[in-house]
């Protein structure tokens, strides 16, 4: 322990020094808000031209940025918002809370700054009948610093000011416009358009960042980690789009706040509320009926609450009718997203979130009849049932300018289960005999989390981001339960597998500077230390994380990244029923002695570049080494077997990984047209010991090009028409290409690899109408129609080669090749 | 019950999708030369030649087997003889010497020639003991013991085939004996097909193992008879023998990971073991 507790003190010593403080620079702070419904922005960016210091307001809308003395603009600009100019004079710290007010359409408006008034002379004036301003005050601005002003209003320079690579603000307006799985707005499904991110299988929702595997994706709802992601086995993602704040993805260049997964993270932020009156939104899909609903829980705004149900409607309208007393069969789904914020005063506020979702699958039959009087009654039930339950209290305080904190407690339950009963019961005259059997079989994890984190702005050139989080987590891998009942005697009750949850228990500490070396260049510098305990084994891990920006002219930035990942909790995927059919097979588990901890590092190089009329470039290459990644061992099953939950580890190996390649992505956030397109070229490699007779092999998911186009346009003032187009070099599979005999006389099949087929391309072409109504009832309704698979190719998912008849078979395995879907709401 | 559902979900996802008979654009594949045997010191060289077939093939073809192969054995680097085609064997009179390396070439009509290089372990220093009575179990019967005594040769990595049979006068068969032990070796290893144990030197390199196995009463009719092999190979070998096995019971399903088996054979495939055999009856 004494070794832990000198790197502790050595990593807060090092961080220490490397601040320097600068007593003639003030903090202005505050929140961003939406002037209409008083939801705060996540993502805006604060920008001082005078300095060239710019911010980006945290998951909470909170932003400080460090201005020197004297008199400064202060530019306020979120994305759909018309931007805001502050003119101050600083001589002390100040709380400054600004409003934006929303652009309508704001999509298609060409000039979304034409409202903002940049004086052509060298004079900024500020409105002075906006209250959130500060008393008139103007400022003579150089040429240089008005032409900063109006590049920054015409071009997205927090692209080129974040220090953050392979990150992605998911464009949540987009999203909502563009063609959809039947009609069923998607987020989990939109986010496989983005660079680096690729679908599993054709029409699943499988996601697989940058070669890495879907346990390697760490997804936060409100902070709440959530361990399964899935709807319908896969076709639709858990993500109630109605109920969504903000969403944001990274890929690498991890904060040190986060850890514990290798690949990736999706930050969900859900609705606060509105703060001024109460609105909502219905839906109504082929699949689904959506309400949201959000607003003000006491007269003065400063309790809001937001609540977002989905429920599948297809059960109501197509399976219960034709369901009866002795044959049933459903599908439901639904989700629930409850959240409620109290504004305590200016520097407090706290936050409660609860989520809910759960699938259920169930049939059942009966049947009697009746031989030589005798009456025999059977009947057998089928019931499987999946989902997530999750709750979290946050409390939000601003300390003092500088110092903002944030303390959270998570809960988050996946739980799968599987129930089967059989019963008959004989009825002959004198005696009825009666007997039953049932199993139940199910799984689960749960995690209780807490953390307080601080967010430190130090002086103008230093941010101090630190904290510590403590996890403790039960792992119920599979236990399964069968009784025996015969007239009401239990003759046989048997549990198999394990009786009790494994717990791990996790401490992490962390800090990390972000370091304005001067106006061009910042650093991020942190670390990351992560105590894991498993029954009485101990890994203790050094995580540290570096990342750059160096600004060119404020016209781009070069950016780079190092980062060091440890993941100590492993979900077990088969190929086929996990990875391709993404069945709710999801079981985790935790790493031991004999599955180590995996292990990743990456590197990045990146090139990020606004142009004007808001389209960005960003390219960037990656190189990612697991030392350790999890590989399931040949011939296992990993999810084979009534009592495969016990023998878990003996399936298991630890390899290693390379992965590596460039992403472009270039997005036109506003105009006529709007849209993204992005390329991928990338390899996905792994060596494991005695898989693939210890030789190299691709990763399943290695695909070699990946390309998306995602456009939409304004065709009047009622409709708006969007597409997708989606090319993907197919995955790879391990296909028997020869057979021949083995040493005992035994047909086997000669592989020559692993993974040695790679399946034909994927190409697909989604198409989307959406038709706007106003009306006087209802602030808006509106269509959504949307083809998915227009061109009804038949893209592949697996192949197998079917070698029991006389002539050997292959067959490819693709799913509906053609689906459309619609989708009505009103908002009001 | 979770393969039951992993069927009866797959089965309803996929009735949802569509499958078509494809023509596989699959890489060229060139029929190789296969061989396969175990060259075992207690007994003659008998290897099976056969070939490889595409994928696609009809499996009424004329066969696998190759009838008309010519096999050199070379031992420490000289030709031996040549193995001769019988009932489906390509046999060569002579048994392969502990401790020596042999290739094996073997050509046949347009197919590449391949060959295979193996050395066979050195003979390993057995002790073997059959006690008939080292006490009474619990219903007062006798209880006899086999014992087993081997040094490991610690200057490579070794791997043992350990197979001890009865044989029941009764029915003038040999019967696989159940082994029943604590020791590491029969806790970290399966049980093979055909009763045998497969285990490394790994918690033993380089020192003697000692092995003890209770005999209970009653167990052959007659004096009792055994028949104890114990098989030394390299690791080579031993991952092929474990892949195989793992073929054998894990097959290979769509849900599993495919199982590659090992090969020796230079430009063909196959795999030739080379087994330093000890083998003794006791009484």
């Amino acid at each position: 322990m004494n070794r832990v507790r000198k790197i502790y003190f050595l990593l807060l010593l090092v961080f220490t020094s490397l601040s320097n403080l600068n007593a003639q620079s003030f903090t202005i702070s505050g929140f961003l808000s939406n002037k209409e419904t008083g939801e705060v922005l996540i993502g805006a960016y604060v920008f001082c031209p005078q300095t060239g210091s710019g911010s980006v307001t945290n998951n909470y809308g909170y932003y400080a940025i460090s201005v020197p003395y004297g008199t400064k603009n202060i530019l306020y600009i979120g994305e759909g918002y018309y931007a805001k100019i502050d003119t101050m004079r600083i001589s002390s710290n100040k709380q400054a809370d600004v409003e934006l007010s929303e652009m309508p359409d704001e999509a298609f408006q060409i000039n979304p700054f034409s409202d903002i008034q940049i004086s052509e002379e060298t004079e900024t004036v500020v409105d002075e009948n906006d209250s959130s301003s500060s008393p008139k005050v103007t400022i003579k601005n150089s040429d240089e610093v008005n032409k900063l002003i109006l590049y920054a209003l015409q071009h997205n320079m927090k692209i080129i000011d974040r220090i953050e690579n392979g990150y992605v603000e998911v464009p949540g307006f987009q999203i909502s416009q563009m063609p959809s799985l039947a009609g069923e707005i998607d987020v989990g499904r939109a986010i496989k358009h983005l660079p680096g991110v690729m679908p599993g299988t054709e029409l699943t929702n499988g996601m697989y960042v940058r070669g890495g595997s879907q346990d390697q994706n760490l997804v936060l709802i409100d902070g709440i980690p959530i361990y399964n992601t899935n709807h319908v086995f896969g076709f639709y993602s858990i993500f109630n789009s109605d109920a969504i704040n903000s969403i944001n993805l990274s890929k690498s260049g991890f904060s040190a706040k986060h850890g514990g997964r290798l690949s990736a993270i999706t930050d969900v932020v859900m609705k606060e509320g509105n703060s001024k009156n109460i609105h909502g939104i219905f839906l109504n899909s082929l699949f689904s009926f959506t309400l949201d609903l959000n607003g003000p829980l006491s007269r003065d705004g400063r309790t809001t609450f937001s609540v977002a149900a989905r429920r599948s409607n297809w059960d109501l309208l197509f399976f219960r009718p034709i369901s009866t007393d002795s044959n049933k069969f459903t599908y439901t789904f639904y989700d629930l997203n409850v959240k409620v914020c109290h504004r305590i005063n200016a520097k407090n506020k706290l936050f409660f979130s609860v989520y809910n979702n759960r699938d259920r699958f169930y049939t059942y039959n009966k049947s009697t009849e009746v031989i030589n009087n005798i009456k025999t009654t059977s009947d057998a039930e089928f019931d499987v049932k999946w989902g997530n339950i999750a709750g979290s209290f946050k409390w939000n305080r601003v300390i003092n300018n500088r110092l903002f904190s944030n303390f959270d407690i998570t809960y988050s339950q996946y739980k799968s289960s599987i129930g089967l009963g059989f019963s008959e019961s004989v009825d002959s005259a004198r005696v009825i005999d009666f007997s039953k059997i049932n199993f139940k079989y199910f799984n689960f994890i749960r995690d209780i989390q807490t953390g307080l984190n601080y967010d430190y702005l130090l002086d103008k050139r230093n941010t101090l981001r630190y904290g510590a989080q403590f996890s403790l987590k039960g792992f119920m891998p599979g236990s399964t339960a069968t009784t025996f009942n015969q007239n009401g005697i239990i003759s046989n009750d048997t549990f198999f597998g394990l009786s009790k949850a494994l717990t791990t228990k996790e401490l992490a500490i962390y800090v990390e500077e972000e370091k304005k070396v001067n106006n061009n260049l910042r650093l991020n510098i942190g670390a990351r230390m992560v105590n894991y305990f498993y029954k009485d084994q101990t890994f203790i891990f050094l995580e540290p994380r570096f990342s750059f920006n160096r600004k060119f002219n404020n016209t781009y930035a070069l950016k780079g990244s190092y980062t060091m990942m440890n993941q100590t909790l492993n979900l077990l995927a088969d190929n086929i029923n996990s990875n391709i059919l993404s069945l709710n097979f999801d079981r985790w588990v935790p790493s031991n002695d004999a599955v180590k901890p995996q292990k990743v590092q990456q590197i990045t190089l990146g090139l990020s570049k606004p142009f004007k009329d808001n389209w960005e470039l960003t390219v960037e290459g990656y190189y990612k080494w697991y030392s350790r990644i999890l590989e399931v061992k040949e011939g296992a099953d990993i999810n084979g077997g009534i009592l495969s939950s016990n023998d878990w580890e003996s399936k298991l190996l630890t390899g290693k990984g390379w992965n590596y390649g460039i992403e472009t992505f270039l997005h036109k956030r506003k105009g006529d047209l709007t849209g993204w397109m992005s390329y991928t070229l990338s390899w996905a490699k792994r060596n494991t010991p005695t898989v693939n007779r210890g030789e190299d092999y691709f990763y399943q998911f290695d695909r070699r090009h990946y390309i998306n186009i995602v456009a939409q346009t304004k065709i009047d003032d009622d409709y708006s028409a969007s597409i997708n187009v989606v090319f993907s070099t197919g995955n790879v599979q391990s296909v028997p290409i020869g057979k021949y005999l083995d040493i005992n006389g035994n047909v086997v099949y000669d592989y020559t690899e692993k993974n040695n087929y790679r399946l034909a391309n994927t190409f697909r072409i989604d198409f989307g109408l959406n038709k706007i109504r106003y009306s006087s009832w209802a602030a808006e309704s509106g269509y959504r129609f949307s083809i998915y698979n227009v061109l009804a190719r038949n893209n592949p998912a697996y192949i197998y080669i079917d070698n029991s008849g006389k002539t050997p078979k292959a067959y490819q395995r693709g799913f509906l090749p053609f689906i459309p879907g619609i989708t009505y709401y009103i908002k009001f | 019950m979770q393969l039951k559902y992993i069927i009866f979900m797959s089965i309803t996802v996929l009735a949802l999708s569509c499958s078509k008979e494809i023509d596989l654009n699959l890489p060229a594949y060139n029929s190789k030369i296969v061989v396969n045997g175990e060259m075992d010191t207690e007994n003659d060289i008998s290897l099976e030649v056969s070939r490889s077939i595409p994928i696609m093939q009809s499996n009424d073809s004329t066969g696998y087997l190759i009838k008309d192969a010519v096999v050199q054995i070379f031992e420490n680097g000289t030709n031996i003889g040549t193995a001769n085609y019988f009932s489906g064997k390509y046999v060569l009179a002579a048994k392969p010497k502990p401790g020596a390396s042999y290739q094996i070439k073997v050509s046949s009509g347009t197919y590449t020639p391949v060959q295979a290089n193996l050395k066979i372990p050195k003979k390993l220093p057995v002790v073997l003991k059959f006690k008939d009575s080292i006490g009474l179990d619990a219903f007062g019967f006798k209880v006899g013991q086999i014992s087993l005594s081997f040094t490991d040769d610690g200057s490579v990595s070794n791997y043992y085939k350990l197979l001890i049979r009865y044989y029941n006068a009764g029915t003038t068969v040999w019967f696989p004996f159940e082994i029943t032990s604590n020791d590491i070796l029969f806790i970290n290893n399966d049980k093979l097909n055909d009763g045998g144990y497969m285990f490394s030197d790994r918690t033993f390199s380089g020192k003697t193992k000692n092995l003890y196995f209770d005999v209970p009463f009653g167990l052959a009719q007659g004096t009792p008879k055994f028949e104890v092999s114990i098989k030394s190979f390299d690791t080579d070998y031993n991952d092929y023998l474990r892949a195989v096995e793992n073929y054998r019971q894990n097959g290979n399903g769509l849900s599993n990971e495919p199982v590659i088996l090992k090969s020796n054979v230079t430009n063909g495939i196959g795999m030739v073991g080379g087994v330093s055999n000890v083998r003794d009856t006791i009484y």
